[in-house]
């Protein structure tokens, strides 16, 4: 018989320390992050528990995203920034977390940042932004604030996407529209004046003198309603100054 | 003949005008109509459509087309009539100097190419010039 106070022997002292030590070794592998799963039980008909964050595959996309994304609290203290949103506004996530979002965003565009931190009752809002770039030129920026409401929080996570280029392709297409109705103005002044002109003197040299001042007088109405449109406030429409269907030229001719 | 018209076959030319300037038209006919040659206006049109309709139906032998014009302009019309009318030596009029729309016409498919300000004094001359060429 052996009493309470028995000694274990060696060699089952050893085997605690042993079942110990793996313990804490898995312990930390656990802890450490460098477990997806435990298989637990018989292992003929294991039970598998996993220990991978359902989250994680989303946190990935968001560190690595071209766009920017910032989650704020309620009243508008920074909680995270991705890289992305570090590099937009040339500040450390660091040195961004725990600060007021206004503090990174220009007195102009407070009322648009209001709007999207606004409780509007719509789930997602959007607006457009612009933020000071790391050359000091303003960035546009098209900005989507989507709430995160939980138990007992209540977040707003915000998506920044750099409009630049779209901008860009904006203003080359409005430039281009631009050009083609002075083009078209161009082709309108000349059928209408110009050619006029040309007729007028035609019909001088064939001492056709009645014909020649019925142009000239035509000719001078019509340069003054070009005249007028062209230096009125009203927007010019070609072909609606003289001529009841615009003139029109191949593509090649300007 | 398989070609545009020579100069040296130019007597009794039919002439298509086509401008949608009713002045400027009618003073080109008259010019064409006073030609020593016998020259005719067979047709007139004041748009490219109607230009490629009356060049089918009229055969002419000189078409006098302007490039801006409503509904279809002389170069969306230039290729139509080059084919309607195989036979007719095709000019372009222009407001447009030579350097703007003259080489574009001339790849198209035009014979020749005339600034309107040219019309006044050198027409004929212009003409016979470019169906010599041709």
């Amino acid at each position: 018989m052996t009493g309470e106070d028995d000694p274990l022997d060696a060699a089952a002292l050893d085997d605690l320390r042993q079942q110990v030590t793996e313990l804490r070794r898995a312990l930390a592998e656990i802890g450490g992050g460098g477990v997806d799963a435990l298989v637990v039980g018989d292992p003929a008909d294991p039970a598998i528990y996993t220990l991978t964050p359902a989250e994680r595959p989303y946190r990935f996309i968001v560190e690595r995203m071209g766009e920017g994304a910032l989650t704020v609290s309620e009243n508008g203290v920074v909680l995270y920034t991705n890289p992305r949103m570090s590099d937009f506004l040339a500040t450390p996530a660091d040195a961004m977390v725990g600060r007021d979002i206004v503090d990174f965003v220009p007195v102009d565009q407070l009322p648009q940042l209001t709007r999207l931190l606004g409780d509007t009752g719509e789930s997602t809002r959007r607006a457009e932004l612009e933020l000071p770039g790391t050359d000091g030129v303003g960035v546009p920026y098209l900005v989507t604030a989507t709430d995160i409401v939980g138990d007992d929080l209540r977040l707003r996570c915000l998506v920044f996407t750099d409009l630049t280029m779209q901008k860009l392709i904006e203003q080359q297409v409005a430039q281009e529209a631009a050009r083609a109705e002075r083009q078209q103005v161009a082709i309108e002044v000349n059928d209408t004046i110009v050619q006029g002109l040309v007729a007028a003197e035609m019909a001088l040299d064939l001492d056709h003198h009645d014909l020649a001042r019925r142009v000239i007088a035509r000719t001078s109405e019509h340069a003054r309603q070009w005249i007028g449109a062209l230096t009125g406030a009203e927007s010019l429409q070609p072909g609606t100054a003289v001529r009841s269907h615009p003139a029109r030229a191949g593509e090649a001719t300007p | 003949m398989t070609g545009p018209r020579a100069g040296s076959e130019a007597a009794g030319l039919h002439v298509l005008v086509v401008d949608d300037s009713d002045d400027l038209r009618d003073l080109i006919s008259m010019v064409i109509a006073r030609h020593p040659g016998g020259w005719q206006v067979v047709g007139t049109a004041t748009e490219g459509r109607q230009a490629v309709d009356v060049a089918r139906e009229q055969q002419p032998d000189l078409v006098l087309l302007d490039i801006a014009m409503p509904v279809m302009d002389g170069m969306e019309a230039l290729p139509l009539i080059r084919e309607a009318a195989p036979e007719a030596t095709v000019v372009m009029l222009s407001g447009f100097p030579f350097e703007t729309a003259g080489p574009g016409a001339l790849q198209a498919g035009a014979h020749g190419y005339l600034e309107k300000s040219d019309l006044v004094r050198s027409l004929i001359p212009r003409l016979e010039e470019i169906l010599q060429a041709g």
